[in-house]
């Protein structure tokens, strides 16, 4: 069983590393008890190319994964491989069942010895969060790592399959990306041809700060039929003055918050008449878990969006 | 005479940086239309509200701030005798801002909670630095400083805990309140309030401050009740550090190189000092906002990044001046 031997000589190499906190005679008694906990190992194992242009080979049927990130777990629940995750990181709040399942730590700085722990069949890691280095450092101790990413709404899809074949729920899989690209296609069939609206989105109140076109943000409003005021700026997620949104007039504000803040964070804009997006009274809160995470939901979230930007789209009934 | 010609210029450069800083911006604003605003008159409603809703509580807020980290800075440098003492180096910012962290944690982040708890954290600072340093002993303003430098220290290990352990959404903002935000949008009557009457106080102790950088001892010998004197110091200047950190968070280099800056210009009197610091450390921080606003436009610098690339170099400059004379 190459697989069993694999995380065995991981944890032999994550003990070698963290020998400065164990005994050095006694080092490998330490693993004993771990190596019988390693026993639950599969058969077979299928070969997938990750965002890291790695071959990773990987178990068929993964009963344990660990997800390093929000987005990632939702994914994994979307596609009904969520009683297979053993794992997830602090910041794993959806759906309700995720909150019950173990952590592993942070989403930036993840525990390497608690993922360790979990004894996973396959973590799926992300580089849109995770560090790289802790991701390089799951790598290096031989653990199956798979390394999702999507860089744009569109791929959101296909990484959704990708991810499906990885956790072995392929037709789980597949009917989530198809409603995705299902709705994705419906958004676009819908502003077709209109004008595309400037769009004004805060990702942060204190100090002002919004999203260029290096931003996953961007891809969404440019999606859902808008057009991004900041769009050029050189910074993913610049840092604005007051004056440059209202010299930008745009015509939707879109602020991300939390919900309860809403009501306070669009009341600072109301001395700005000057706005076109003032003035129209077109300013919305967004719920920022839909919009800032690259999963299931974030279709959700561009229709929402879509819906603010071009409403006279949305008012006809859904068909074609 | 010169001393004319120098509050003559001091005046002129706060006038010449409160006219750039409310100029220039992204929106395009013409000095007609702030003479049409200050006049009363109806100008370009686009410019009249750019101006009396962004550029001038902005400015008004930068020059404010500025003044009370300058005539802080030249405060602290009396009380430990030390030129390198200023808010920033002594940990009095970091308290500020720790006092601060607390409240918004606590939950309870309005503007005067989190002014409080800047105060709170200032003077906890500074009553910490006196007592562990000895100053009753009459302790070398060197261990005073090391005592501050490394609470300072301290106050950052907290700053970096409290962000890595809360969940705290209102805790990114702090991240960039650490390099001093301007932009913030609370009331500036309590803080102009607070300026004004630290600025009268100091004014009051001119001489005695005067007195006391020859020492305690020195200035006992001259009538000065010393103690009570250093008392009313460190809450004038803990008061003024406190509320300039709740109003635009933590912002280095005013309060060091702004006293120096105006020394000179051969003032050595604090009945002088302090009120051309205030005036100084004004048009400084408007400047240096107006550039972190400029610069990049629409991108925004921290102001903290622009104080100290301005104030490292020139610093440095001056101790090795002073090591030459």
């Amino acid at each position: 069983m190459p697989e069993m031997k694999s995380i065995r000589a991981a944890l032999r190499r994550f003990v070698r590393r963290s020998s400065p906190f164990f005994p050095g005679r006694f080092r490998h008694i330490l693993l004993l008890p771990v190596s019988f906990l390693v026993l639950g190992v599969h058969a077979h194992a299928g070969t997938f190319t990750d965002a890291l242009g790695r071959k990773v080979d990987l178990p068929d049927s993964p009963r344990r994964i660990v997800s390093l990130a929000p987005h990632l777990t939702e994914i994994l629940f979307a596609i009904g491989a969520g009683d297979s995750v053993v794992g997830v990181t602090s910041f794993c709040d959806y759906p309700e069942a995720a909150r019950r399942v173990p952590r592993i730590g942070g989403f930036s700085d993840p525990s390497i010895e608690l993922v360790l722990a979990a004894r996973p069949d396959v973590v799926i890691a992300t580089l849109v969060g995770n560090r790289r280095e802790s991701v390089e450092e799951l790598i290096r101790l031989g653990l199956p790592v798979y390394v999702s990413g999507a860089e744009a709404i569109g791929e959101i899809p296909r990484e959704v399959r990708r991810i499906g074949a990885v956790a072995g729920r392929a037709e789980g899989a597949e009917s989530a990306a198809r409603r995705m690209e299902g709705a994705l296609a419906e958004i676009a069939r819908r502003t077709a041809g209109r004008r595309r609206v400037a769009v004004y989105y805060q990702l942060w109140d204190q100090p002002l700060m919004t999203v260029s076109d290096g931003s996953f943000i961007h891809d969404a409003i440019r999606l859902a039929g808008g057009r991004n005021v900041f769009a050029g700026l050189s910074v993913a997620n610049p840092r604005v003055s007051l004056e440059a949104v209202a010299a930008a007039k745009p015509e939707v504000m879109i602020l991300s918050g939390m919900g309860k803040e809403g009501a306070g964070l669009a009341s600072r804009w109301s001395r700005f008449a000057m706005i076109p997006a003032v003035a129209g009274g077109r300013i919305h809160i967004m719920n920022s878990d839909l919009l800032h995470r690259p999963g299931p939901r974030v279709i959700e979230g561009v229709e929402q969006l879509s819906r603010w930007i071009h409403p006279d789209a949305f008012s006809e009934r859904p068909g074609r | 005479m010169s001393r004319i010609v120098f509050w003559i210029a001091a005046v002129l450069s706060l006038f010449v940086a409160v006219l750039s800083g409310t100029l220039a911006g992204s929106v395009p604003v013409g000095a007609e239309d702030l003479a049409a605003l200050l006049g009363g008159e109806s100008g370009d409603p686009v410019a009249a509200t750019i101006l009396r809703e962004v550029r001038l509580p902005r400015v008004a807020r930068a020059a404010l701030v500025g003044g009370m980290l300058s005539v802080a800075g030249a405060v602290f440098q009396v009380l430990l005798r030390n030129p390198l003492a200023d808010p920033y180096v002594l940990g009095v910012s970091g308290g500020a801002a720790v006092g601060a962290i607390a409240v918004v944690l606590a939950g309870a982040g309005s503007g005067w909670t989190m002014a409080g708890g800047s105060l709170a954290g200032a003077l906890f600072t500074v009553a910490v630095v006196f007592l562990l340093a000895g100053a009753r002993r009459g302790a070398g303003g060197d261990r005073l400083l090391l005592t501050g430098v490394v609470l300072a220290s301290f106050w950052g290990a907290l700053v970096a805990l409290f962000l890595s352990v809360s969940q705290n959404e209102r805790l990114r903002s702090v991240l960039f309140w650490l390099m001093g935000d301007l932009g913030q949008t609370g009331a500036l009557a309590g803080t102009a309030a607070a300026f004004v009457a630290g600025l009268a106080g100091l004014l009051v102790l001119g001489r005695s401050m005067d007195a006391l950088t020859y020492g305690d001892r020195h200035a006992m010998g001259l009538g000065v009740a010393v103690r009570e004197v250093r008392a009313v110091l460190y809450v004038a200047g803990s008061l003024l550090t406190a509320v300039a950190v709740s109003a635009a968070g933590t912002i280095g280099f005013v309060g060091l190189i702004v006293p120096h800056a105006v020394r000179l210009f051969g003032v050595r009197s604090h009945r002088e000092l302090v009120p051309a610091s205030a005036v100084a450390g004004a048009a400084f921080l408007v400047l240096a906002d107006t550039a972190a606003r400029t610069i990049m436009s629409p991108i925004e610098l921290p102001v903290g990044v622009v104080t100290a690339f301005l104030g490292a170099p020139f610093f440095l400059w001056l101790l090795r001046r002073e090591k030459k004379s």
